[in-house]
């Protein structure tokens, strides 16, 4: 008899839980109303959000959150799609000056404010410590999590206010935009940013920038047997949990980046835009004709995005 | 204001997992002494409780996985004092 699925998955065998029809997310937004209830605290901003992230919902519930998260994207698309040689010429403008720079607050950020923000349909005026994609962390504490409820009730108030049109069901779904958009692209943006520049020896614009991510920005995807179940011959009982280790795919082959999107009903919303990101970033950088001195990255204390807090680039004509 | 944080620190046990009614953690804690986190209960919602009490009496921030990492009450009242003290 094969072996029980291990608990921590990698390549293929991740990838194939995904694909999965007999695994499905973890239901976040029961989560967040479960401890508010416990602690007595307000998190129905949280709460209410979550009924409209496709990341968080299963079946029926599920597929008519991400047609209308897909439609609301739609909207902005061609507005994205034209901001992006902009967006990573001020990148490039960054690394043609030589000095000492933070690439995260001065270029990636700004960067994923602006794309998200087109796709949210009003500007998101995120903290530097935005709250509003940390709604999947297990280990953020109750103050954090209040801060998170506050931001997504002024979100929600300002769509609303911009869309008055727009029955609530269409609000939620841009405010998901924010949600699953934030964090996610700044983490990718940012992981394979730095796997680049670290690995740059002369001039800049020597060393290819790919046009797709080399690392990502979420690192490890749970998902729940919903019914007993088998992948690839290694059983998994009805509601084990399972984390899949994308980070497994960091292997320098294109088509294993490429997987960084997921498989599946849950496919990244946002890969056609990623990908086109990445491609302008890639055009833009390639004209960079000073060197990287010095490259120094810290991560932001996160259990679910692997993300930059800060990014420092030393360069040099 | 100084706080007194070993006894904000029971307080907040107490209140989560109820230390106080178990006689002998009472009696450790009611003597001064230390106690292992792994000697109590404390589940994933507890530990948040934990939190928040805290978080509400210094008004700071604290993650579930800072406090977890502390191994005792005495640990714990080490952390918090050195994150009161750096603001």
């Amino acid at each position: 008899m094969a072996d029980d699925l291990a608990d921590q998955l990698r390549g293929d065998v991740a990838l194939a839980v995904l694909a999965s029809q007999d695994f499905d997310v973890l239901e976040f937004g029961s989560r967040h109303a479960h401890l508010a209830a416990r602690m007595g605290v307000d998190l129905s901003a949280v709460v209410d959000v979550m009924g409209y992230v496709p990341l968080a919902l299963r079946g029926e519930a599920h597929r008519a959150a991400r047609l209308q998260a897909a439609q609301v994207m739609g909207q902005g698309h061609a507005e994205a799609m034209a901001m992006l040689p902009a967006l990573a010429q001020g990148l490039a403008d960054v690394l043609k000056t030589p000095g000492r720079h933070e690439v995260m607050g001065a270029v990636v950020a700004p960067m994923t404010e602006a794309l998200v923000s087109v796709l949210v349909g009003v500007p998101l005026l995120s903290p530097p410590d935005a709250m509003i994609s940390r709604v999947f962390s297990e280990t953020i504490g109750i103050a954090k999590r209040r801060r998170m409820n506050d931001e997504l009730v002024t979100l929600r108030a300002r769509v609303a206010a911009a869309f008055p049109d727009e029955d609530a069901r269409t609000h939620g779904a841009r405010v998901s935009m924010a949600v699953l958009g934030r964090d996610a692209t700044l983490g990718t943006i940012g992981m394979s940013l730095h796997h680049w520049l670290q690995g740059i020896t002369g001039v800049i614009g020597d060393h290819p920038f790919a046009q797709h991510p080399t690392r990502t920005g979420v690192p490890f995807i749970s998902r729940q047997a919903l019914r007993d179940a088998a992948v690839q011959g290694c059983p998994a009982a009805q509601g084990r949990v399972v984390t899949c280790d994308m980070t497994s795919l960091q292997t320098g082959v294109d088509q294993d980046h490429l997987r960084f999107f997921g498989a599946g009903a849950h496919v990244c919303l946002g890969r056609r835009l990623t990908l086109a990101l990445f491609a302008a970033m890639a055009d833009a950088l390639a004209g960079v004709a000073t060197q990287v001195a010095d490259v120094k990255m810290v991560l932001r204390r996160d259990d679910i995005f692997a993300i930059p807090d800060t990014l420092w680039v030393t360069v040099q004509a | 204001m100084t706080v007194d944080l070993r006894a904000l620190v029971i307080a907040a046990l107490d209140k989560a997992i109820g230390v106080m009614n178990i006689p002998a953690t009472a009696r450790l804690l009611m003597a001064g002494q230390d106690l292992a986190f792994d000697a109590v209960e404390i589940d994933s919602l507890s530990l948040l409780e934990i939190v928040m009490q805290i978080e509400d009496a210094l008004g700071v921030e604290l993650d579930a996985d800072e406090v977890a990492a502390q191994s005792s009450v005495d640990g714990l009242v080490r952390y918090l004092g050195q994150r009161v003290a750096a603001g």
